[in-house]
């Protein structure tokens, strides 16, 4: 190696650790290395600088025009990116190197980067790494819409030669960086990395480096395996590992292999595994320098003058006020003024009310704000005001000048203002329903069958209709009782997630009663983020065993199984096969499906894959395959299940709401249910097709063997599997069940082609479900417990 | 709802039917363009000049449309193929879904599989308003000589700035490969990344920025990834276009013409439109035609072969008219109808009766995102039209029932004229209220909107301040007035 050649990389103190460890294993690998660090940093601590082995440029040295705006303008992760070409003119312009190789810090380097020497020598300008080279659609993240949205190329790593095209491509990059260095997705930027998109349409000589050994890393592990030999050294597809590049590493927890994907956990990496605790260990060594600890080394672009933070919040006003750079130096940018940000909203100028620039970059900046506040219009902007005075300081950590003036909050009392509290023993014996009584979903047909169930049983009952905004609420339901009831005893059903608004938002009606909550769950564990529901009722009503057993390792409060009733339909499928075209000799597989419950939960893709297996070929089976399913159809998920659906002749998908006579019709057209659950809290469908007498195939796990047993259903094999992160809400640490689909798949062969065997197993079904779930038997259920609550609670 | 499978169309789900046939192309070499009726012009230009510029490669055009009796192939001088042969599986669902372009573009991973399947050795995809001037040779040479998998060409070469239209980044987030054109040869890289662009296509062929989707053309952004022979293709020549112009100049010479230093081979008329002289394209700010210079010539020349295609089409008496621009009942659909389609409804096979019914429930069904009390006044088509504009948002707040009923009646008296909404998607309810409704202050306010529909006509004879007054008076006085009156 001549000396025209450098490699160099981008951090800022608290990085130092992987710095260290970047370099040592660079020089390892390649002992003539020449290696640069430029800091993004300012150390109060000059011999620190000193200590370390390899050449340091601040950032504030290069050269950068208005790299102090910069520095205000960017996060720490946005700076580090933002000063990369100029880094790059840097070397070659200072430093007079004619060879620039880029290296993310979080990389490890075990052999020479002898491709991309050689591709140098072959003339190449310009060195990029794809993200991968299979595409990345098996539902995981990141996927390739993701790439779409960050870039091709991984810009952990990049190479240059100084040549006319690449001194243009880095002026032209430099340039956009000054401002675009942003995540911002939404309009087309993230930030060095989207921007290289452009580099083989700009420099002809650009090579796009396909070898596996290079920055092999979360994103291309699914299309190459990384082993060790047995002389230890490490392969890629069998070919040398030059480089990893550990993104998203966690130094304080090893069983994170990367922050940012779901692909793969650490106990999937194989031979992986121990590179990723060698490198680990490197990072740990490499984490204190003399007296210092340079991974909790401040950032010195993290606060103002007088050391007062710098949120990302204010950095986004900074870029919106400020479009070009801005050309003050270190004291004055980094001044904490706020009347800058107390100043009033650009946007919002002709409209009443004081909303700040600060206060209207929060609101844009979420979701869940814009949804819930309108601010073209007058009440939602003092809403929001309101709002923003009593939660914003708290949420968004900000400091006192940045909302002392708004109008003080006036103080609740607290916890005790939802927190179950003492039952006012001077109310009738009746029962407030408060439930999704309108809703066309799960929930609401929960409500609906427990509202019919205590007035079968003769209990008074009330009702109070939530409503859901995301839902079609078509379901008649009569008026609300328009007596201004004082039932003792309100049931809220509602899932524990929403049943703490419900309390909140219903405060004053619920107060001095004895408040039930009627609450599904669907994996095995309870969650934590839940205990604030649990304060805020006297008991728990659990339609299975199998959520009792979840709700009551939280609480002791007392927790009851009551099951959903559950009546036969009046269908008898005619309808229904007649408009769908099918002959009285098809057979009719069913399974439902409601995109808003997680698909991975509900497993419609193991369903099809299941009936695909059983029959494989469609145009000789006499059979369909009818997949009932309403939702929002817009997910990345759902689509590739419709698309798969769509390419089979004998699928039929069903799509949107239906009517209650239609499904029940629907119900009775099927020859066999099937329902391939990872898990259920209780299964409202299976119970209903057994009810309707109907053979079910289902998972044998979870809420529904509660009524299933092997004599009255066909129970598919399983495995119990840890729930994957992102696949449920809460998924840390649950388990579901993996059902084994060849089993199903037999199960289905075996039952459609044994017309006998399916109409005793339809009638073992109805037999043994039909009593235990039936509306006068949850009725006396509730009754019985209704009955305790109601003398508990009588005076003296 | 589904609908009787018998009801398909047979040509929609095999690939036996008749107009499928194609000459023989096992082992050759193809160029194809696809195109709906109102581009067939464009498509019998592009033909002919690859007549003279390709002589020895099979010419096909998919036709994106409802086929009819016409007589497509003599119009446009080669084999025209009913995009119904190709068997995609949820085509119907696509016409609805998409609008014309993104339709048309959708079609492209099938075709070239539908090609490759029928043994086409190398396939190459030419947008139907592009033109050739010259042999492809640089494309022909990467494919046979260099044994490359893919061509490509980028929109820009360099640099071009942040002020005009369209921006750098603008390109960036549409692609930075322009899909007009695109050349597979038939390997196992290119068989595999078919399926996995096809993938997308049922669903995912729109244009959303936001979502980092571009119809068909933003996947290829991963092509140089998932395809290693992949040629970038910078030579000047090749799909020169408003985008690169200013990089590009045009001029003529002994030889022929130029783009830059380099031979023009083709030329991509995107939005040059054969009655709009003057412009270069529609789409963009940056070039004025005086910037053509010698250049303007092309376009010219070009404009003329459109209109005269178009003359030839007329006396033909082939309909220009888009077969899936219309419900089943004729009523044309506007793009907030599709996209609402397409958000609501999943990708499925079905029927062309049943995609293009106009009484779906995705449109006529009750709003999901409003409290109905037991009466439906609300359908999804008018939630979505309330969503979309703000001063509606502003004068009705429709989590109040007399507003929410006051916007209904809005609707069916100005509102479905205003913003061309079918009258089937308001649901029969509201026409009922109307027909109710019959004090004085409410048939004044009525009789307003349907005298402002007229006057709008003539709005530029007014000056501006009674203009605005006038908009003011239709956008938030009047629906309110008209929501109070009994």
């Amino acid at each position: 190696m001549t000396a025209t050649t450098v490699h160099f990389t981008i951090a800022s103190a608290n990085y130092l650790p992987y710095v260290r460890t970047l370099h040592n294993s660079l020089i390892e690998a390649d002992p003539d290395a020449v290696f640069f660090l430029f800091l993004v940093d300012e150390l109060d601590d000059q011999d620190l600088i000193e200590a370390l082995p390899f050449d340091v440029v601040e950032a504030r040295t290069v050269g950068i025009p208005c790299f102090f705006d910069m520095a205000y303008r960017y996060t720490i992760m946005e700076l580090n990116t933002a000063i990369k070409p100029f880094c790059i003119q840097y070397l070659m312009d200072e430093c007079g190197f004619q060879r620039i190789i880029y290296l993310d810090p979080d990389i490890l380097v075990l052999k020479p980067l002898t491709a991309v020497h050689d591709a140098f020598d072959q003339h190449a300008e310009l060195i990029l790494t794809p993200h991968t080279r299979r595409p990345l659609d098996d539902g995981h993240h990141p996927d390739d819409r993701a790439l779409m949205l960050t870039g091709a190329y991984n810009l952990g790593f990049c190479a240059f030669a100084n040549a006319p095209e690449t001194r243009q491509l880095l002026a032209w990059w430099a340039e956009h960086l000054r401002t675009r260095c942003l995540v911002d997705l939404a309009n087309g930027m993230f930030v060095d990395q989207k921007f290289m998109d452009y580099a083989p349409a700009f420099v002809g000589a650009t090579m796009l480096l396909h070898d596996p050994g290079y920055n092999a890393a979360y994103w291309n592990l699914h299309e190459r395996s990384i082993t060790k030999d047995s002389s230890g050294t490490w392969l890629a597809d069998g070919g040398p590992l030059t480089f990893f590049h550990f993104s998203g590493v966690d130094p304080t927890d090893p069983s994170v292999f990367s922050r940012h994907q779901n692909r793969f956990t650490t106990s999937e990496l194989g031979d992986l595994g121990t590179l990723l605790e060698e490198y680990l260990a490197k990072l740990k060594a490499n984490t204190s320098l003399g007296t210092a600890i340079l991974s909790s080394l401040r950032y010195a672009y993290g606060r103002h003058t007088n050391g007062t933070p710098i949120l990302d919040v204010m950095r986004q006003v900074y870029r919106r006020v400020h479009p070009v750079p801005q050309e003050d130096d270190f004291n004055s940018l980094f001044a904490f003024e706020p009347s800058f940000y107390n100043e009033k909203a650009e946007r919002l100028v002709e409209q009443e009310g004081l909303i700040t620039r600060l206060m209207h970059e929060i609101w844009s900046s979420r979701q869940d704000l814009k949804d819930h506040f309108d601010l073209n219009r007058t009440a939602d902007r003092s809403a929001f005001i309101e709002w923003f005075a009593s939660q914003a300081p708290q949420e968004h950590q900000l400091p006192e000048p940045l909302f002392d003036f708004l109008p003080r909050p006036e103080q609740e009392s607290g916890q005790t203002s939802y927190a179950a509290g003492p039952v006012d023993h001077t109310r009738d014996e009746s029962v407030l329903l408060c439930g999704y009584l309108k809703t066309e979903s799960g929930v609401g047909q929960g409500a609906r069958s427990l509202r019919h169930a205590l007035e079968t049983a003769g209990i008074a009952t009330h009702t109070l209709t939530l409503m859901p905004a995301e839902f079609d609420n078509t379901v008649q339901a009569e008026r609300r009782d328009p007596t201004k009831s004082r039932d003792r005893v309100a049931i809220i059903n509602a899932n524990a997630d929403r049943t703490l608004d419900v309390v909140t938002r219903h405060r004053k009606k619920l107060e001095g009663q004895y408040r039930i909550g009627y609450w599904a769950w669907e994996l095995p564990k309870f969650p934590d983020a839940w205990l604030p529901a649990i304060e805020c009722v006297h008991e728990i009503w659990c339609p299975s065993a199998f959520v009792t057993n979840a709700v009551s390792a939280m609480t002791s409060k007392p927790v009851r199984t009551i099951p959903h009733a559950v009546e036969p339909g009046n269908g008898d499928g005619s309808h229904a096969r007649r408009r769908l075209d099918i002959g009285d000799d098809t057979r009719v597989v069913l399974t439902t499906f409601d995109t808003r419950s997680f698909l991975a939960r509900k497993n419609p893709a193991g369903a099809l894959e299941a009936f695909k297996r059983a029959f494989p070929a469609p145009k000789t089976d006499d059979v369909v395959f009818v997949m009932k399913s309403h939702g929002p159809a817009d997910s990345a998920e759902a689509k590739r299940l419709f698309t798969d659906m769509a390419q089979s002749d004998n699928i039929i998908s069903l799509h949107g709401v239906i009517e209650p006579d239609a499904l029940n019709d629907l119900y009775a057209a099927a020859d066999v249910f099937l329902s391939l659950h990872r898990s259920e809290g209780f299964g409202l469908s299976l119970a209903r097709s057994m009810v309707e007498g109907k053979p079910v195939i289902a998972t044998g796990w979870s809420g529904n063997i509660d009524y299933m047993t092997t004599d009255n259903s066909r129970l598919v094999e399983y495995e119990l599997a840890d729930v994957p992160p992102s696949a449920y809400p809460f998924a840390e640490g649950q388990i579901w069940a993996e059902p084994s689909i060849d089993h199903a798949a037999m199960l289905l062969r075996q039952l459609i082609d044994d017309p006998e065997a399916r109409k005793l197993l339809g009638q073992e079904a109805a037999a043994s479900a039909k009593s235990p779930l039936c509306r006068d038997r949850i009725g006396w259920l509730a009754r019985q417990r209704l009955g305790e609550i109601f003398t508990a609670t009588r005076r003296g | 709802m589904h609908t009787p499978r018998s009801t398909l169309t047979p040509s929609a789900v095999s690939d036996e039917s008749p107009s499928a046939e194609v000459p023989n192309i096992d082992g050759k070499r193809v160029i194809f363009s696809i195109c709906s009726r109102n581009y067939l012009h464009y498509a019998r230009a592009l033909i002919a000049s690859l007549r003279s510029h390709a002589p020895d490669v099979t010419l096909l055009v998919i036709l994106a449309d409802q086929e009819g009796d016409d007589d497509f192939e003599d119009f446009v001088g080669t084999k025209v193929i009913p995009v119904s042969s190709l068997g995609i599986p949820t085509l119907f669902d696509m016409a609805m879904r998409y609008n014309v372009t993104e339709f048309n573009t959708s079609i492209k991973p099938y075709a070239f599989q539908w090609l490759f399947e029928r043994g086409a050795a190398s396939v190459i995809y030419c947008d139907p308003d592009t033109l050739f001037y010259r042999e492809p040779i640089d494309i022909f040479s990467a494919l046979d000589g260099e044994e490359m998998d893919a061509v490509v060409t980028p929109h820009i070469t360099a640099p071009l700035d942040m002020d005009k239209r369209p921006t750098e980044l603008r390109i960036l987030q549409t692609g930075v490969y322009n899909l007009g054109f695109l050349a597979l040869a038939r390997s196992e890289a290119t068989v595999a990344f078919l399926r996995w662009w096809a993938s997308f296509m049922p669903a995912d062929c729109r244009a959303d920025l936001k979502a980092g989707i571009f119809v068909d053309q933003k996947y290829i952004d991963l092509l140089p990834s998932y395809v290693p022979q992949t040629k970038i293709l910078r030579h000047p020549g090749y799909n020169v276009a408003y985008w690169n112009l200013v990089h590009r100049p045009l001029t003529m010479t002994q030889t022929g013409w130029l783009a830059g230093d380099a031979p023009l081979v083709f030329m991509h008329f995107s939005g040059v439109r054969a009655d709009e002289d003057q412009t270069v394209s529609v789409h963009q700010d940056r070039l004025s035609y005086n910037d053509l210079g010698e250049g303007a010539a092309l376009f010219d020349h070009y404009r003329q072969i459109l209109r005269e295609g178009s003359s030839v089409l007329e006396s033909m008496g082939i309909s220009l008219d888009y077969g899936f621009g219309r419900f089943t009942d004729g009523v044309r659909i506007e793009g907030p109808v599709r996209k609402l389609y397409a958000k609501t409804v999943p990708p499925r096979s079905i029927s062309f009766e049943e995609a293009f019914d106009p009484l779906g429930p995705s449109y006529s069904g009750p709003s999901s995102d409003i409290p109905h009390e037991g009466r439906v006044l609300v359908s999804h088509v008018m939630y979505d039209l309330w969503r979309r504009k703000g001063h509606l948002k502003k004068t009705f707040d429709l989590k109040n029932p007399a507003q929410t009923e006051a916007f209904a009646l809005w609707v069916a008296t100005a509102g479905h004229q205003e913003w061309n909404i079918h009258k089937r998607h308001v649901p029969d309810a509201v026409w009922q209220r109307l027909a109710e409704r019959r004090s004085w202050r409410f048939k004044l306010s009525q009789s307003y909107f349907v005298l402002a529909q007229q006057v709008k006509k003539i709005s530029f004879l007014f000056p501006k301040p009674i203009r605005r007054f006038g908009v003011r008076l239709n956008r938030a006085i009047l629906p309110r007035v008209m929501g109070r009156a009994k």
